[in-house]
């Protein structure tokens, strides 16, 4: 009897120590979770980030440069709760203390409390309202919204000699943010807004906004802040009535996607994004390279910064002891960090600047316009 | 302007019209008043697409109609079953509901659930245009078919066959069946022609603008507000007529004047102020 015991009582020894290991080994993996929209009409945003991630990640474990690096994917959709979600289940189902993704202000903005309360590192590679990043576990690389759509009211006016115009945003943080800025600026350069208007994700029938936009007196240009599937809405009655001289748009519209499914009905429109780097700046020509061999096409928006903020985030673990709070130290710390999307530098707040470019749509492609 | 934004309200009036007629039709064959109605408004455009997408959109727009008016067939032999079996309006109407989000679902997990234009761009052409007013192709088929269609059923149906039926359903189900009709046949045809005007209208909407799966719940809104109120102000068809058209009317004003998109809200609107109204007697038809 007493044998019996004690070889079970061996067994379950040899049990635990076997867990023990097994636990000890995982605690190596770098887990790193991803929110990014892979569903819905922001999707393929999300596949331009998660090109990047997976790019970066690949790069990384063939340098040994993270550990044994794994990537847990959450579906963040177009309901700024479902960020929140999506966040909570990354902590509390996968217990990562990391997280890159949010690419949306309002997603963002809804997951904070809970970000802060758990105390993880949160890395966006895209919101962009003011007031997300906090410089202790909240990182961004995408410059602010009021900052570049300040920048773009005041081009619009002094150099693309626009004098009135007319805004439809989409009503969230993003489209507020972005009318305001640019209403602001444009506005104190001395143009003129002739009408501002908001609408609901997810509109689908902008007759009647269209007919209001198309009847102003002396339009110049009508500025569209919305997403893809928005974007095809209103072109779709754009390409039946005509507004203005044209359409401006925000930063959301940069997508070659989007462009060859809108056609020539996009033809002459101006976008305002965050400048990149030029030809002579190699880790981004080295970047696209990668990119293309990978991928078979060219970047798009966020993949470039969803690419660098996994690259910095694994830098910091292992710069660090691991722990959140020194990893977001050794971020603030960084000084002009070459990355994909450009020289990083964090300010005390978090947030990083940046430059505006400006590019127009000639003959179905984007090209670069100087101002 | 006021030209173009009349037309858009016409527009908006013909399709909300043929959504109100398919629900009322659905209801009275199936007895209650059911959302899976919703789902028809859906279904049409989506088998279209489908067809459209493998460039066959002549068999889609005829194979979509006939899948229109046998889901209107189908769901009345399942209510009819379940009716059998003990199951209420209040039950049955959530049966509905929840077979309109399962069809509202598997339509997104199969398309996704961005929106989707039957036309490419480079087809919506201007047919006529005079000063501010434009009206496309799809714009113009829009009101000669739906209109078509509203105008037969208000003038000539009620002289057909299906019509007289369809009014003895209302008046007395027992009377037709002691006077031998079959009244099963009877209540599943006039169904599947719900259905069926469901479907067109989501054909001609998705073809004048885009479709997207949340659509449903937006034509079945439509459809609740105007079989509630559509009957206080006038019986049969017309008291449908005339609530699509205020809520049609409504929704021209505020996108007009107001801010943001107001198609879930206009509806709800109408009904309130048709309760405000005629609170005795929509009380006593919601009871």
């Amino acid at each position: 009897m007493k044998r019996k015991l004690y070889i079970g009582i061996g067994i379950v020894l040899v049990l635990v120590v076997a867990i023990a290991v097994l636990v000890q080994r995982k605690k190596k993996e770098t887990a790193i979770g991803i929110v990014l929209p892979l569903s819905g009409s922001m999707a393929q945003y999300g596949d331009n980030g998660r090109n990047g991630l997976t790019l970066a990640s690949e790069e990384m474990s063939r340098d040994n440069g993270c550990g044994n690096l794994t990537l847990i994917y959450q579906d963040s959709g177009e309901a700024p709760p479902e960020t929140t979600s999506a966040v909570r289940r990354l902590i509390d189902a996968n217990g990562v203390r990391y997280i890159i993704g949010g690419l949306t202000s309002g997603g963002v903005l809804n997951a904070l409390p809970t970000i802060r309360e758990r105390g993880v590192l949160f890395f966006t590679p895209a919101a962009s309202a003011p007031g997300i990043p906090d410089g202790n576990v909240v990182f961004r690389n995408w410059p602010s919204d009021d900052a570049l759509a300040g920048m773009f009211g005041r081009v619009a006016h002094e150099k693309l000699g626009v004098k009135n115009v007319a805004i439809l945003h989409v009503s969230n943080d993003y489209g507020k943010t972005n009318a305001e800025a640019f209403s602001a600026s444009f506005t104190k350069a001395g143009g003129n807004v002739a009408l501002i208007r908001a609408f609901p994700q997810g509109t689908t029938d902008f007759k009647s906004l269209i007919t209001i936009v198309s009847s102003l007196k002396d339009l110049d240009r009508v500025l569209l802040i919305a997403y893809p599937d928005e974007y095809r809405a209103l072109f779709q009655e754009i390409a039946i009535h005509k507004v203005g001289k044209g359409v401006l748009a925000s930063d959301t519209f940069y997508s070659p996607e989007l462009l060859s499914q809108l056609g020539s009905a996009a033809e002459g429109t101006i976008i305002a994004v965050a400048a990149k780097p030029g030809e002579n700046y190699e880790p981004r020509q080295r970047f696209i390279k990668a990119y293309r061999d990978r991928f078979k096409k060219d970047p798009g928006l966020v993949s470039d910064t969803a690419y660098d903020a996994l690259h910095m985030i694994c830098r910091g673990i292992k710069e660090t002891d691991g722990q959140p709070r020194s990893v977001g130290q050794w971020l603030r710390n960084l000084q002009g960090y070459q990355g994909a999307a450009g020289l990083v530098t964090f300010n005390s707040s978090g947030d990083v600047t940046g430059d505006l470019a400006l590019y127009e749509v000639v003959k179905g492609k984007f090209e670069a316009r100087s101002f | 302007m006021l030209l173009q934004h009349l037309f858009n309200g016409l527009l908006a009036w013909t399709y909300y019209t043929l959504v109100a007629f398919g629900f009322y039709f659905a209801s009275v064959g199936c007895r209650h008043f059911n959302f899976t109605t919703g789902f028809g408004y859906l279904l049409g455009p989506y088998i279209v697409l489908f067809f459209l997408l493998h460039q066959l959109w002549p068999v889609g727009i005829g194979i979509s109609l006939l899948g229109c008016a046998g889901m209107g067939a189908l769901y009345h032999s399942l209510s009819a079953w379940l009716s059998k079996k003990g199951l209420r309006e209040g039950q049955l109407l959530i049966v509905s509901l929840g077979i309109m989000a399962a069809g509202q679902n598997g339509l997104a997990f199969i398309f996704g659930s961005t929106s989707q234009a039957l036309w490419p761009f480079n087809a919506v052409d201007a047919f006529y245009q005079y000063r501010s007013l434009v009206i496309t192709k799809q714009q113009f088929i829009s009101i000669v078919v739906g209109g078509g269609l509203i105008v037969a059923l208000l003038l000539v149906w009620r002289k057909s066959l299906l019509g007289l039926a369809l009014r003895g359903l209302l008046e007395s189900r027992l009377n037709l069946m002691l006077r031998g009709y079959n009244v099963d046949a009877l209540e599943k045809i006039i169904s599947s022609v719900g259905f069926l005007l469901v479907g067109v209208a989501g054909i001609l909407w998705a073809s004048d603008s885009r479709v997207r799966p949340s659509m449903a719940l937006d034509a079945s809104l439509i459809g609740i507000v105007t079989f509630i109120v559509g009957p206080i102000l006038v019986e049969g068809l017309w008291g449908l007529l005339f609530v699509s058209f205020a809520i049609a009317l409504v929704k021209v004003l505020f996108t007009l004047f107001l801010q943001g998109d107001w198609a879930m809200t206009v509806p709800l609107i109408v009904f309130l102020a048709a309760l405000l109204v005629y609170r005795g007697k929509l009380v006593l038809r919601v009871s």
